[in-house]
C-alpha cells in the first residue's frame, strides 16, 4: 500500500484507534502508547499490504492484541494502582458521588474485556453501532448482546449499592 | 417526558436496542435532577457516562497524531530483542527455580537421616545375623558374652599356666 493512503488512513481512523485502546486498558497514557507501538509498526509494513486487504480492519486487530499483551502483564500489578493513575477525577468535597464513581468505574472494570470496549465506545464514547462493529470485527446483533450484559451488570450491581449504601 | 415512555426506553437500552436519539433523551431526562427515586440508578449511570465523556473529550480528542515514522527501521528489531530476551529470561528464572526446590529437598532430606530421626528402629546389637531391638534382652546378651569371655579369659589364663609350668620342667631338665 502507498505511504499516502496509509498517512491518510491513520488520520481518519487515528481517533478510533485511541478511543479503543483506552476502553481496552482505561488509561489514557498506556492508551497512547499503544497506538504510537502499533502506528510505528504499520508504518514500517506499509509496503506488505496487499490492495483489496481490510487495512483499517487490519489496524484495529493490531491494536486489540496489543491491548490485550498489556492486559495480561498487568495482572501482576495491584487494580488500585492501575485505578489511581488512570482516573483523576475531581469532586470537590462530595464523598457520595466520588464513591460512586469509583464504583461505577470499578464495575465496568470488571466487565468482561469485550464488553466493557463495548459499553465504553457505545455509551461514553457514542460512537454508532456499525463503527463499533468494525472495530470489534464483530457482527451488529453480537454488538448490541455484549452492550446489553454489560448495562444489565451495571445497572444491577449499582442498585444494590444505592439501595443499601449511598442515598 | 411521561414516565411510562421512560420506562419503555430504559428497557430498549438495557437490551441493547435504542438508537443514539433515544440514549440521548434518556440521558436528557436522567441527567436533569427531576428523576423518581426509584429510577435514581440511572441517573448515577449516565451521570458516570456524561462525565467521563467529558473527561475523554478533553484528554483524548484533542490528542494529535503521533510521529510514527521517527523509528522506521529501529522498532521491529528492537521489539523482537524484548521479547527474546523476556522468553530468555522467563526460561532461565523457571529452571533456577526447579534447580533450588530440588537442592533444598535434597539437603533436607539428607539433615532427616543425619540428625538421628530414624534410630529409634536401630537395632542395639545382632545376636546370630539377628536385630535385637529391645534393650533389656540387649543387656542379657551382653552379660552373657560377658560371662563367656571371662570364662574363656580364665581357662586361657589356665592354660597358659599349665604351659609355663611344663617350660619350668623342661628347662630344669636341661640344666642337670
Amino acid at each position: 500500500m502507498e505511504g499516502q493512503n496509509i498517512e491518510s488512513l491513520i488520520e481518519k481512523i487515528f481517533s478510533r484507534l485511541l478511543s479503543l485502546s483506552y476502553s481496552m486498558l482505561a488509561d489514557e497514557q498506556v492508551a497512547r502508547d499503544v497506538v504510537q507501538d502499533v502506528l510505528e509498526k504499520v508504518w514500517i509494513k506499509r509496503h506488505s499490504f496487499n490492495e483489496g486487504v481490510n487495512t483499517e480492519a487490519y489496524i484495529y486487530r493490531m491494536v486489540k492484541n496489543r491491548c490485550i499483551d498489556v492486559i495480561r502483564r498487568r495482572r501482576f500489578q495491584s487494580p488500585t494502582e492501575i485505578n489511581l493513575i488512570a482516573h483523576p477525577v475531581h469532586y470537590g468535597d462530595n464523598s457520595d458521588l466520588k464513591d460512586l464513581y469509583s464504583i461505577t468505574r470499578n464495575i465496568i472494570d470488571k466487565l468482561p474485556i469485550k464488553q466493557r470496549t463495548i459499553i465504553t465506545l457505545r455509551d461514553i464514547d457514542g460512537y454508532d453501532f456499525t463503527e463499533i462493529s468494525d472495530m470489534m470485527s464483530m457482527e451488529e446483533t453480537a454488538v448490541r448482546m455484549a452492550l446489553s450484559r454489560a448495562r444489565k451488570t451495571i445497572k444491577e450491581k449499582l442498585s444494590g449499592i444505592v439501595d443499601y449504601g449511598i442515598k | 417526558m411521561e414516565l411510562n415512555n421512560i420506562k419503555h426506553l430504559i428497557d430498549k437500552y438495557l437490551a441493547g436496542e435504542t438508537t443514539a436519539r433515544e440514549e440521548n433523551e434518556l440521558r436528557e431526562f436522567f441527567c436533569s435532577g427531576n428523576v423518581p427515586e426509584q429510577l435514581k440508578v440511572y441517573s448515577f449511570m449516565f451521570g458516570f457516562f456524561r462525565d467521563e465523556h467529558s473527561r475523554l473529550e478533553q484528554a483524548l480528542r484533542h490528542t494529535t497524531v503521533p510521529d510514527y515514522k521517527k523509528n522506521e527501521g529501529h522498532v521491529a528489531v528492537k521489539v523482537r530483542t524484548g521479547r527474546r530476551f523476556y522468553r530468555f529470561m522467563t526460561t532461565a528464572v523457571s529452571v533456577a527455580a526447579v534447580l533450588l526446590v530440588a537442592l533444598i529437598v535434597f539437603n533436607m532430606q539428607n539433615q532427616g537421616d543425619a540428625s538421628g530421626m530414624d534410630d529409634y528402629n536401630e537395632p542395639y546389637c545382632y545376636v546370630n545375623g539377628q536385630p535385637v531391638t529391645d534393650l533389656e534382652t540387649a543387656i542379657h546378651y551382653a552379660s552373657f558374652a560377658a560371662e563367656i569371655f571371662e570364662e574363656t579369659m580364665s581357662e586361657t589364663k589356665q592354660s597358659l599356666e599349665s604351659l609355663d609350668l611344663l617350660a619350668d620342667i623342661f628347662n630344669t631338665t636341661d640344666k642337670y
